[in-house]
């Protein structure tokens, strides 16, 4: 058994734990921060004694997510009449298992000296692990898709259009930038990419833009407010998980935050220099508390992703789905081909890296002055006269009855 | 034991990896995990692929197991594609063929190509859910039954195809004839790189084109419906 098994295992066990405690937390996260947006208290009752244990502080509502657990467990579990009972249960489960293959090539901790050999703190240190991310996260729409049509609801299934739609859409640009930064770097493992980004400055510094538009791409691909179309309450009832309940419908929840950590690691992995600090970057290799230090400096990263998530998801009003589209097809796209020709052409001059920077403020700049001398075409949204809608023009009235 | 870089993070002369025209003789290391930079390339044990750390030591017997699960999944699969009369279901069983042959592909040590049929065949059968959806729209309970002209024709089909794939068998090396396994730092996205932008340019190009010209056909033709 090498010793890199066991670091995998090790990292492996540790950090999917870790991540599935977390999801409990991040909803209690979730509910205190729209509190505070809104100017209220937050779930704060819940304590840790459940009537049990001699706690008598209110541990400010830490106890939440615990009952949460134990209630969604004990509600009925109803299936529906009428729906596609395979599907309908292989949906949650195809919503949670990408997004935990995700966590598998994302260095945590960089590298552990272990005697003569170095040993990555990786779950799998593959050649093409960013790719590999890309590829499990095209995964997880189906099972909304398939959730939504399982469930013989129209509102279930509108919402799995949407999200077909929107994921299919927002993979073009996210795509394009892990392959400009891959194209920066000359490297696709996700290790070598921290490395580099260790060695000079973070990606986030020299490719603003790319940045913004991949942690938009991320938002979008989690299905987050302000791109939660396929959930909209006020359109669809519940959107594709209306007919779901108990654990099957926490199941989905869990997708979703699991995505959001997957999402916000891949971000700090490609543009946030992974497990680097500046004063920490020196040592690469060191012992089991500098990696437990990197994996600290991580999950810290990761940790302050998951709140602007939160935060943008409380600030910013839902996308109406032509907006939607049309952010995707005529701003992300072209902006992020731009990028992507202005830095092979630098990769390939050899200019110094600050160009990339010039070239991301002249593309920012170039967007911003064509973006509204664009012709925006017919409207999508007009009013359409549908016979029964309130813009259908009254029936003529027959003068011979 | 702690080594360090040799740079500090702020004097890094080329931030972009591969920029600096001394460094670019060693570009192909930088590929392969052997950053020039950085004196972890003298330690660093070379990373192993996704095949070997499945196959590592304490499941070196698991490998076959492995072959068997993917084959299963893939010929499971594919048969309930044929026998499923609902097309979403058979849009389902199309993917889990599909992620079966990319299990084929990582064993094979083809790590690139089963992402890459990941994620563009994933891309596609989603697709298909949408068309199939949208075609039995009418009703929902459509059966797809096959007449009996479309089923010889499909027997036909394939034998031929069956035909084919035993010729292939037969013509394919064993280990013990040629067959090589692939070096540990063999660098296949580079490889199949090179070979698309220089050997193969113009199959590459062709299959660009006629995309191009097939999207450009189907948007003309839901315009005109359209209007």
């Amino acid at each position: 058994m090498s010793a890199q098994f066991i670091t995998s295992v090790v990292t492996l066990v540790v950090i999917a734990k870790l991540i599935m405690v977390s999801c409990a937390y991040l909803i209690l996260l979730e509910r205190k921060v729209a509190a505070w947006t809104q100017d209220r208290i937050g779930p704060n009752r819940v304590g840790l004694s459940f009537g049990v244990l001699p706690i008598r502080h209110h541990c400010w509502g830490a106890g939440q997510p615990l009952a949460d657990g134990i209630k969604l467990f004990l509600k009925e579990d109803y299936t529906p009449p009428g729906v596609d009972r395979g599907l309908f249960l292989l949906a949650p489960v195809i919503v949670v298992v990408p997004a935990m293959l995700g966590w598998a090539v994302i260095p945590w901790g960089g590298y552990l000296g272990w005697g003569d050999s170095v040993l990555h703190v990786t779950a799998a240190p593959i050649h093409i692990g960013v790719i590999y991310m890309l590829a499990i996260g095209s995964l997880a729409v189906y099972g909304v898709v398939l959730g939504g049509y399982a469930s013989n609801n129209k509102y279930s299934f509108l919402g799995g259009l949407r999200a077909t739609a929107q994921m299919l859409s927002y993979e073009i640009p996210q795509g394009l930038c892990v392959l400009t930064v891959i194209l920066m770097h000359g490297s696709a493992r996700a290790d070598m990419l921290v490395n580099f980004q260790a060695n000079a400055v973070w990606n986030a510094v020299y490719q603003p833009v790319l940045a913004v538009i991949f942690f938009t791409c991320i938002l979008a691909e989690c299905n987050r407010a302000p791109f939660d179309l396929a959930e909209a309450e006020q359109e669809l009832v519940g959107g594709y998980h209306t007919e779901y309940s108990s654990m099957k419908w926490a199941l989905f929840f869990m997708g979703e935050y699991m995505h959001m950590i997957t999402g916000a690691a891949f971000f700090t992995l490609l543009f946030l220099g992974g497990w680097d600090l500046p004063l920490l970057s020196e040592p690469l290799v060191g012992g089991i508390a500098l990696v437990l230090l990197k994996t600290g400096v991580f999950i810290g990263k990761v940790a302050l992703l998951l709140f602007l998530m939160i935060w943008i998801r409380w600030t910013l009003p839902r996308f109406r789905f032509d907006q939607l589209m049309r952010l995707a097809w005529r701003g992300l796209i072209p902006i992020t081909l731009l990028v992507m020709l202005m830095t092979g052409v630098m990769v390939f001059l050899q200019q110094p890296a600050w160009v990339a920077l010039v070239g991301n403020g002249l593309i920012a700049l170039l967007a911003v002055w064509l973006g509204p001398r664009i012709p925006q075409g017919a409207a999508i949204n007009r009013r359409v006269p549908l016979p029964g809608s309130r813009f259908c023009p009254p029936k003529p009235v027959n003068p011979t009855s | 034991m702690a080594i360090s870089c040799t740079q500090p993070w702020w004097s890094a002369r080329s931030p972009i990896g591969f920029l600096d025209p001394s460094r670019e003789r060693h570009y192909s290391l930088a590929l392969i995990g052997l950053d020039p930079i950085h004196p972890l390339q003298h330690k660093a044990a070379p990373v192993p692929t996704l095949a070997q750390l499945m196959t590592a030591d304490p499941a070196q017997q698991g490998a076959p197991l492995l072959f068997y699960a993917c084959a299963t999944l893939t010929c499971l699969s594919a048969w309930a594609i044929v026998f499923s009369q609902n097309i979403v279901r058979m849009s389902v069983y199309l993917l889990l063929t599909l992620m079966g042959a990319a299990g084929f592909y990582l064993m094979l040590q083809a790590e690139f190509l089963a992402a890459v049929q990941l994620i563009v065949y994933a891309g596609g059968t989603l697709i298909l859910i949408v068309f199939g959806i949208m075609l039995t729209n009418k009703n929902p309970e459509m059966q797809l039954r096959a007449t009996p002209m479309e089923l010889g024709l499909g027997a036909l089909v394939g034998v031929g195809l069956a035909a084919l794939l035993i010729l292939a068998l037969v013509h394919t090396p064993t280990p013990g004839q040629g067959f090589t396994a692939v070096p540990a730092d063999y660098q296949q996205v580079r490889a199949i790189g090179r070979s698309l932008l220089s050997e193969n340019l113009v199959p590459f190009e062709l299959a660009a084109v006629l995309l191009l010209v097939v999207m450009v056909g189907a948007a003309y033709m839901a315009r005109r419906r359209a209007g």
